[in-house]
């Protein structure tokens, strides 16, 4: 009865959580601005104010980026291609207002390095797992260690007698286990 | 003679002292003299001491207007009020140093008197030597010292004097006076200088030896405490972003931000990783290099917050300080890696991983996630700096970048947050990890299905969403179990919760931590549906931005603390007239930074959908028209109630224990030192 109840008591939870998210999160708003607006701010998030510390076009309330915005606008208004945008403002103001790094030439090492080096990381992990858990002719259970173990200094038969008790032990131990 | 004077001298004295006692401690406990011993602990006093008496002079000098000091004159004026002039101490590199150097000062003398033989423990003698280990973390400590107060004494000095006595400041960047800079630099500081002490400890241990459960009870308290601070600080951090700089965001993966998120991420890891080696006595080398990078990051982070090297290679060369830094750098990690590998050999695992669904093994995952991240984030930042060094070209490596990068790390890490505490130490059976992981799964599955139906999000972020589910879902059931299996015992609901966590502070703080965890990454993903329009609005007209209405209402002029501005009302409403709130967003402008106008942002957080609504006045008319830049930012709340969360774990998973140290596989009697430094 108890459990039953617990049980009801979590679904209407778990009901509640989710009741609770979604229409968090699906709140519909009533006006999402134009999709030229929403595409002149997707691509001035890519780039890097020019006068500004580390500030996108997009974020930035400087007079430079006001106008880079218009511009994009305009050009984008014109229904030119957003690479032809971006190609000639790189003309103009350089390689490094491309806040996402070029995936080209030696820039491409800014890329690829994270994930050749998590690559590496799995693979000493994956090797020192393997060596661990594949040793040839390695116990592979706690019981199977309790039978192996040498107990130097002990006579056979004291031997068997503590092999019997840790092998009783460990049994319980994995019972009592939570 | 001034306080500034006398400060100076402090300053040289304390630098004479930490050399001298540095040298002491190490000597002491090689060739056992007691008395230098005792002499080296009294030196860790005197140093705490005159570093004391450096502050307070510094800060004399802010309150007292000293403008012939170069540092009062170039980050106070007379137009600042008081409280601001106390954050000008941080305000600048000099004093953001003596900060550092009085923090580690007076957590040396914390860590000595945790000792145990430190002061007042029972059956300590006021004046007993330190034991081996401690000697040599007190020794590493001070060398750390050593470093600080050489730039403090002879490089950079906070109490240089102006040629001429001038008759005001300069003042401080009024970005930098809000509310939130009380808190955070002097919190990110506190955070990089605590790093000093695992590290520390770490030396000591692979220096003399430390039996392995007394050093981890002894390790994990010290890291745990840096660890907060930091975490504590990247968060005020976030927070002051937000609530100041008004571009709608809260982390812009700036390089500043970057460094200080990268010590708290491999102590991270290092939080993990102890718990493998306290319970398998695996995994030792990892943990000591993960304690030696974790400083070796935070002095990084000091270094390039307060230098602004990372704007370019030529910054980095003119900087009075970047030559000494890299210096120690390179000399923290060359020597304490050699010491690593001459240990090697002592360093042998107890035990052995037994399988691959294991606890263990989870932690491994966890360890090569959150060090992925971090290494992807410092190459991310310092790549502007290899690229113009190597090419002459300078790039740019932004939001995208990171986005890209860590991103898929981050959920990855999530989901691991989920499934790692559910598998058992040692080997977990498939069956059994199954059926734990069904509960959790659908959860994951009813969020996932809920925003994806719902056309919400797509993509990684509904996998992101779904592994936040996940993770609630896991940790929820941990709590469940563990209260159910103590209702077994014939305890109610509530008691059994209370003695259930209070039994397991560690594990169930731990999970709090996640939660917190989870709140965040739903703040995250949350802001990413930002809606943003700019308006221009004459007195009484209105904009609707998202399911919002704002109408203005009129212009006010204000002065305040020797700031002149402008403040503009609005009316917010929702889509069906209820009003909601009076926004009140103001600019303004301060003596001597008449360049730079500060928007003061007004947010409003709505009931029961926790959109923020996040106005700044850009730009006042002629005729009481006004421009506004208005974000609406969906759940950026939860971040800050993650902030709340993440702290309130930290304390029930840090505070002190008082009972018996908790069953181990190994449940040896706890040495001396775990009890001295539960205690």
């Amino acid at each position: 009865m108890k459990r039953r109840l617990v049980r009801v008591g979590a679904t209407y939870l778990v009901l509640l959580a989710v009741g609770w998210l979604a229409p968090a999160a699906g709140v519909v708003h009533a006006q999402e601005p134009g999709p030229l607006q929403q595409e002149v701010r997707e691509i001035a998030r890519t780039l890097k104010c020019p006068v500004c510390e580390n500030q996108s076009v997009a974020d930035s309330p400087s007079q430079l980026a006001q106008e880079m915005r218009a511009y994009i606008e305009r050009r984008l208004a014109a229904g030119e291609s957003r690479q032809a945008i971006v190609r000639d403002l790189v003309e103009r103001y350089g390689e490094g207002i491309l806040l996402e790094p070029p995936r080209e030439g030696f820039t491409l090492l800014v890329w690829w390095l994270p994930w050749l080096s998590l690559a590496l990381g799995a693979a000493i992990v994956v090797l020192t797992l393997r060596r661990a858990i594949v040793q040839p002719g390695a116990p592979e259970t706690p019981a199977a260690a309790v039978h192996d173990a040498t107990l130097p200094g002990l006579a056979p038969e004291e031997a068997a007698h503590y092999r019997a008790r840790l092998a009783e032990e460990l049994r319980q131990g994995e019972r009592g286990a939570p | 003679m001034t306080p500034a004077d006398g400060a100076t001298v402090a300053l040289l004295l304390a630098f004479a002292v930490a050399a001298y006692a540095a040298v002491a401690s190490l000597l002491g406990a090689r060739h056992q003299v007691p008395a230098l011993l005792v002499s080296a602990r009294n030196g860790a006093l005197v140093i705490a001491a005159l570093l004391t008496l450096a502050a307070l002079a510094l800060l004399h000098a802010l309150l007292t207007h000293d403008f012939s000091l170069r540092y009062v004159y170039e980050h106070s004026s007379r137009a600042m009020p008081a409280l601001a002039r106390v954050t000008s101490f941080w305000g600048g590199q000099q004093g953001s140093l003596l900060l550092w150097a009085w923090g580690l000062a007076l957590l040396t003398v914390l860590v000595l008197a945790r000792s145990p033989l430190g002061w007042g423990r029972r059956g300590a003698a006021p004046f007993a030597p330190l034991t081996a280990q401690y000697a040599h973390a007190l020794a590493v400590l001070l060398g750390v010292q050593v470093f600080f107060l050489f730039i403090l004494g002879f490089v950079s000095s906070p109490f240089e004097r102006l040629p001429l006595t001038v008759p005001d400041g300069r003042g401080l960047n009024p970005l930098l006076m809000d509310p939130g800079m009380r808190l955070h630099p002097p919190l990110l500081l506190t955070g990089y200088m605590s790093f000093s002490v695992p590290f520390a400890l770490s030396i000591a241990a692979l220096a003399v030896g430390w039996p392995a459960r007394a050093w981890l009870a002894t390790v994990r308290g010290w890291m745990l405490l840096a660890w907060t601070i930091q975490g504590c600080g990247l968060l005020a951090g976030a927070w002051w972003a937000y609530h100041v700089l008004g571009w709608g965001g809260y982390w812009g993966w700036d390089p500043v931000e970057n460094v200080a998120l990268l010590p708290w991420l491999t102590a991270t890891a290092f939080l993990h990783t102890i718990m493998v080696q306290e319970r398998r006595g695996m995994l030792q080398v990892w943990t000591h290099a993960l304690a030696i990078a974790t400083f070796a990051l935070a002095i990084f982070g000091t270094f390039v917050v307060r230098s602004g090297v990372l704007t370019s290679v030529h910054s980095f060369a003119q900087s009075p300080i970047g030559p000494y830094f890299f210096a120690f750098l390179g000399l923290v990690l060359i020597g304490s890696t050699a010491l690593l590998l001459h240990r090697l050999p002592r360093l042998r695992s107890e035990g052995r991983f037994d399988a691959l669904l294991s606890r263990e093994t989870s932690f491994l995952l966890n360890n090569l996630l959150l060090v992925g991240i971090a290494a992807a984030t410092f190459w991310g930042t310092v790549f502007p700096l290899v690229s113009e060094a190597v090419r002459g070209v300078k790039v740019a490596v932004g939001a995208p970048f990171y986005q890209q990068v860590n991103g898929p790390l981050g959920v990855a890490l999530l989901m691991l947050m989920g499934a790692g505490p559910l598998l058992a130490w040692r080997y977990t059976s498939l069956q059994r990890l199954l059926r734990l992981l069904a509960a959790p799964l659908a959860m994951a599955v009813a969020v996932g299905l809920a925003l994806g139906l719902l056309g919400r999000e797509r993509g990684l972020a509904l996998l992101a969403a779904s592994a936040c589910g996940f993770v609630v879902g896991a940790v929820a059931l941990e709590y469940y179990r563990g209260v159910r299996a103590r209702q077994r015992g014939g305890q109610g609901p509530l008691p059994a919760l209370t003695t259930l966590v209070a039994r397991n502070r560690r594990r169930y703080g731990g999970y709090l931590v996640h939660l917190a965890m989870v709140l965040i990454a739903v703040g995250v993903l949350g802001s990413t549906h930002q809606v943003e329009r700019t308006v221009t609005l004459g007195p009484g007209e209105a904009a609707e931005v998202g399911a919002y209405t704002l109408r203005h209402l009129g212009l006010a002029g204000f002065t305040v603390d020797g700031a002149q501005g402008v403040l503009a009302r609005l009316a917010l409403t929702d889509t069906s007239g209820q009003p909601l709130a009076v926004l009140e967003p103001d600019r303004r402008v301060y003596a001597n930074w008449e360049q730079q106008p500060i928007s003061g942002i007004a947010i409003h957080t709505t009931l029961p959908w926790l959109d923020d609504v996040y106005v700044v006045l850009v730009e006042v008319g002629e005729t009481g028209r006004a421009t506004f830049h208005i974000f609406v930012n969906p759940l950026v709340v939860c971040l800050w109630a993650g902030a709340w969360l993440f702290l309130l774990g930290t304390l029930v998973a840090a505070w002190p224990e008082t009972h018996a140290a908790p069953q181990g596989v190994r449940a040896a009697p706890p040495p001396r030192e775990v009890v001295a430094s539960e205690a």
